[in-house]
């Protein structure tokens, strides 16, 4: 029996810190495919979360018994593609703006306002995680805010340039990040409900297409960049991408390039990015009391981003002619497409002749772009204060 | 070493003066840490306050920078869509 003791020494080292990350795993996994919220992350995570976690995994770096280092594949993902230039995520943006068509946001240029207003979640959570755990410094609670940015490569690229490496912190951001942009059905409607009554949501909104040309297409990616390079040039890297992508989207001559940055390489970067991550999720600091406080203050952050953007439509309307439905101001979160079909869905619940998802649309890509500024103005501002 | 030291010591009868010297310069030493500790302590809970106030700070100068970056892009487009509109007509 002594001669096959080795087939149970990955039994004795178990402890139930990998039986809750299991546990993680497996409901990741669940709501990727059963209820498929943002499956193309979730899945890759939850079933990393189990791979780094099992006993003596070769997925994470092992120093052998005679002292020798094997890399496992998972530590050299992080520390190649996060650790050393955030290329995953960075890369991604590119896919992203690829696939966005700024046009209703072009055609009704006031709602770029909704971007910036529904950014306040960030900072609310950036001052409750420094009140509700006073043992984090301006780096961990500015980390834990950018959740707010319902957007999950901005969350990683912060997270990670603001914390130490390998941090566990990064891997509940990453968690909490994604699972609420997968839970933006849920977590939003109650959250418009509590400041909006039945009239306000059921206001009607005209939208006259206004066709916008083809030179305003192919200059506002050029533009954009320029102006967030000089306000906030932290930005620049995610902003720049973003607009990169956007700009071979609209060329017009880079058909097969724009297909491929939608398409291949999206996937191909987010496969790896999810399983990547996992990285973050080990037991033995993940299953922490500050993950659940991460949670807590990554829901409060979105709830707050929709506060503002709902606040700013209601302050408006105080002074225009044609009224606004608040709940165009709730979809200016990042989170795309999931909050514009949020605020459309809820609109013709009230009222089934309401159309308002253009605007809604308009206000959710300027969310985009406005959360990947906030991104680097939390990195700027952090820097210059910390 | 010590051995030396304290023969070196004894041979030139000042036992007591070296007992006294030691005394005070551990008895410095210790009202020297407890002053650091007191020091840290009273770092310690103004740390709260002054690390909220910096978020604060940057709820302002982030929401501020945030809205001039908008408004300036905005701005942008509502020209580039002019003169759109200028061709048309």
């Amino acid at each position: 029996m002594e001669f096959f003791s080795f087939l149970w020494q990955g039994f004795g080292e178990i402890s139930w810190q990998h039986l809750v990350m299991y546990l993680i795993g497996a409901a990741l996994i669940y709501v990727a495919i059963k209820k498929e919220y943002e499956p193309a992350l979730l899945l890759p995570m939850g079933f990393g979360a189990i791979l780094v976690n099992l006993p003596l995994t070769s997925a994470v770096t092992q120093t052998l018994s005679n002292g020798e280092e094997v890399t496992g594949i998972i530590e050299w993902l992080f520390n190649v593609g996060i650790n050393a230039s955030e290329a995953l995520p960075v890369l991604l943006f590119i896919g992203i703006g690829a696939m966005i068509d700024f046009g209703p946001l072009l055609s009704k240029p006031i709602l770029f306002l909704f971007g910036a207003a529904a950014q306040l979640g960030i900072f609310i959570a950036l001052i409750a995680s420094l009140l509700i755990y006073p043992e984090w410094g301006l780096n961990e609670a500015a980390s834990v805010g950018i959740i707010g940015a319902a957007d999950g490569p901005t969350a990683i690229l912060v997270s990670h340039q603001l914390l130490e490496h390998g941090s566990p912190l990064i891997g509940a951001i990453a968690v909490a990040a994604y699972s609420y942009m997968a839970l933006v059905p849920i977590v939003q409607p109650m959250a418009i409900k509590l400041i909006t009554t039945k009239k306000e949501r059921a206001i009607t909104m005209k939208y006259e297409a206004s066709s916008v040309s083809k030179t305003t297409r192919i200059l506002f990616p050029i533009l954009t960049t320029i102006i967030v390079g000089f306000i906030a040039p932290s930005s620049v890297s995610l902003v720049g991408f973003l607009m990169f992508g956007n700009l071979i989207r609209e060329c017009g001559v880079l058909q097969t390039m724009s297909e491929t940055a939608q398409n291949a390489l999206t996937n191909l970067i987010t496969l790896l990015l999810g399983i990547t991550i996992s990285f973050s999720m080990r037991a033995e600091e993940f299953v922490t009391i500050e993950t659940l406080i991460v949670m807590v203050i990554g829901l409060a952050a979105f709830v707050f981003d929709t506060f503002g953007g709902i606040l700013l439509a209601k302050f408006m309307n105080l002074f225009a002619k044609e009224k606004m439905n608040p709940m165009i101001g709730a979809a200016g979160i990042s989170a795309f497409p999931m909050a514009s079909r949020v605020a459309q869905k809820m609109a013709q619940e009230e009222n089934p002749g309401t159309i308002i998802i253009m605007h809604a649309a308009g206000a959710n890509v300027a969310g985009q772009i406005a959360s990947a500024i906030a991104g680097g103005l939390i990195i700027q501002l952090v820097r210059s204060i910390g | 070493m010590n051995n030396e030291l304290v023969s070196a010591a004894v041979d030139n009868s000042s036992v007591e003066s070296i007992e006294v010297s030691s005394e005070e310069i551990v008895s410095s030493e210790e009202v020297v840490s407890s002053e650091e500790v007191y020091a840290s302590v009273e770092v310690s809970t103004e740390a709260p306050d002054d690390s909220v106030m910096d978020g604060v700070k940057i709820l302002g100068k982030g929401m501020g920078a945030l809205f001039v970056a908008m408004i300036l892009i905005m701005l942008t487009t509502m020209i580039m869509n002019s003169f759109k509109s200028k061709k048309k007509d």
